[in-house]
C-alpha cells in the first residue's frame, strides 16, 4: 500500500504522545522497511555509573518501528496490534548516543504480520538489539461493528 | 536531587532500608516515568502512574505498546533486584513481552517473580495489569545476566 511519507511522520509526531515524548523522529520508509531515530536525552538513562540509555527506550522505538513497518506492506488499510515483541539486546549501548532503528515485515497472513528490526547506533551492521515481533490485523470496519456490537 | 547517586548506593540504600525508593531515584528513566514502588508482603510491586505522554493510541485511548514493554521490563528489573544479595545492575540480555489488552488511559501496576536465579543468568516473569488483577493487560519472560559474571 502507498503511504504518504511525509503525512505518516506529521501524523506521528502529532498524534501520537508517547513518540513525540521521545522524540522519536522517521527518517525512511518503504515496503522494504522503515527508519527512525530516538535522540540521545539524559532523563533516558537506564545505568546512572555508565550512562547507558535504559533498555525500554529501545523497545518503544523498536516497538513503534515494528507497528508501524507493517502499513505499507499490505493491500488495505488495517488496524495493527502487537501480539508479542522479543528484543535481544545484543551488546551494550553506547552512552550519551542517540538511538536508530529499521525495522520491516517479511511476512503477513489473513490475520497476523511478522516483523524485524535492529537498533543501532552507529553502524547497523554492528547493533545493539535485534527485534522479532507478530501483529495481529483487523479491518477498520470489524473493530468499529464490534464496538457497536459490545455496546 | 539524587543526582550524582550511583546505582550501588541506591540499591544499597534500598536493600539497608526496606524501601526502594533510593533505587527509583537513583535511575533517571524510572524517574521520567515517575516510577514508585509498593512493598506488600514479599511482594515489590512497581506503580507507573498514568500520564498523558504514556499514550500511543489516543483513539482508543491506549498506552503505548512500547511503553508497557518497558515497564514489565522495569518491574521484573525492580523485583529481581529486591530478591538479589549484590548491589549490582543486572544487565537484560533478552525479553519476550506478550500483549494481552489495551493498557487503558490509567495507573499500571506489574511484578516480576524470579523464576530461576543462578550464578550468571536469572530468569523473571513478570505481569501487568490495571484496575483487575486477574485481567492481566501484557506479561514478560527475561533473562538478565547478573552483574558479578561480568567480572567473573
Amino acid at each position: 500500500m502507498e503511504i504518504d511519507f511525509q503525512n505518516v511522520r506529521q501524523l506521528m509526531i502529532n498524534g501520537i504522545p508517547h513518540m513525540a515524548a521521545v522524540g522519536l523522529e522517521l527518517i525512511s520508509m518503504d515496503e522494504s522497511g522503515i527508519v527512525g531515530m530516538v535522540p540521545h536525552r539524559p532523563e533516558f538513562v537506564g545505568d546512572p555509573d555508565t550512562g547507558v540509555v535504559h533498555g525500554g527506550i529501545v523497545t518503544v522505538l523498536l516497538d513503534s518501528l515494528s507497528g508501524m513497518c507493517i502499513v505499507p506492506a499490505l493491500n488495505e488499510m488495517m488496524v495493527v496490534a502487537t501480539l508479542d515483541l522479543r528484543i535481544d539486546y545484543l551488546k551494550p549501548a553506547a552512552p550519551r548516543q542517540d538511538i536508530f532503528a529499521r525495522a520491516h515485515c517479511y511476512k503477513t497472513t489473513r490475520n497476523i504480520a511478522f516483523t524485524r528490526g535492529v537498533a543501532y547506533q552507529s553502524d547497523i551492521d554492528d547493533p545493539i538489539a535485534h527485534a522479532t515481533g507478530s501483529f495481529m490485523l483487523t479491518r477498520p470496519e470489524k473493530t468499529e461493528a464490534a464496538r457497536a456490537g459490545s455496546a | 536531587m539524587s543526582d550524582g547517586m550511583s546505582i550501588a548506593e541506591g540499591i544499597s540504600a534500598a536493600r539497608k532500608s526496606g524501601d526502594l525508593r533510593p533505587l527509583v531515584e537513583a535511575v533517571p528513566y524510572f524517574r521520567w516515568l515517575g516510577l514508585r514502588i509498593d512493598r506488600q508482603g514479599e511482594e515489590l510491586i512497581t506503580v507507573m502512574p498514568f500520564q498523558d505522554m504514556l499514550i500511543g493510541n489516543p483513539m482508543l485511548p491506549a498506552l503505548h505498546g512500547g511503553i508497557t514493554g518497558a515497564f514489565l521490563e522495569s518491574a521484573a528489573l525492580i523485583s529481581l533486584i529486591g530478591a538479589m544479595a549484590t548491589p549490582k545492575l543486572p544487565k537484560t540480555i533478552n525479553i519476550t513481552i506478550e500483549y494481552l489488552r489495551p493498557g487503558r488511559a490509567m495507573d499500571s501496576y506489574a511484578t516480576g517473580i524470579v523464576t530461576k536465579q543462578g550464578r550468571r543468568v536469572a530468569n523473571v516473569r513478570a505481569y501487568a495489569w490495571q484496575q483487575d488483577r486477574e485481567k492481566l493487560i501484557a506479561t514478560a519472560s527475561a533473562h538478565f545476566l547478573m552483574a558479578d559474571a561480568n567480572s567473573a
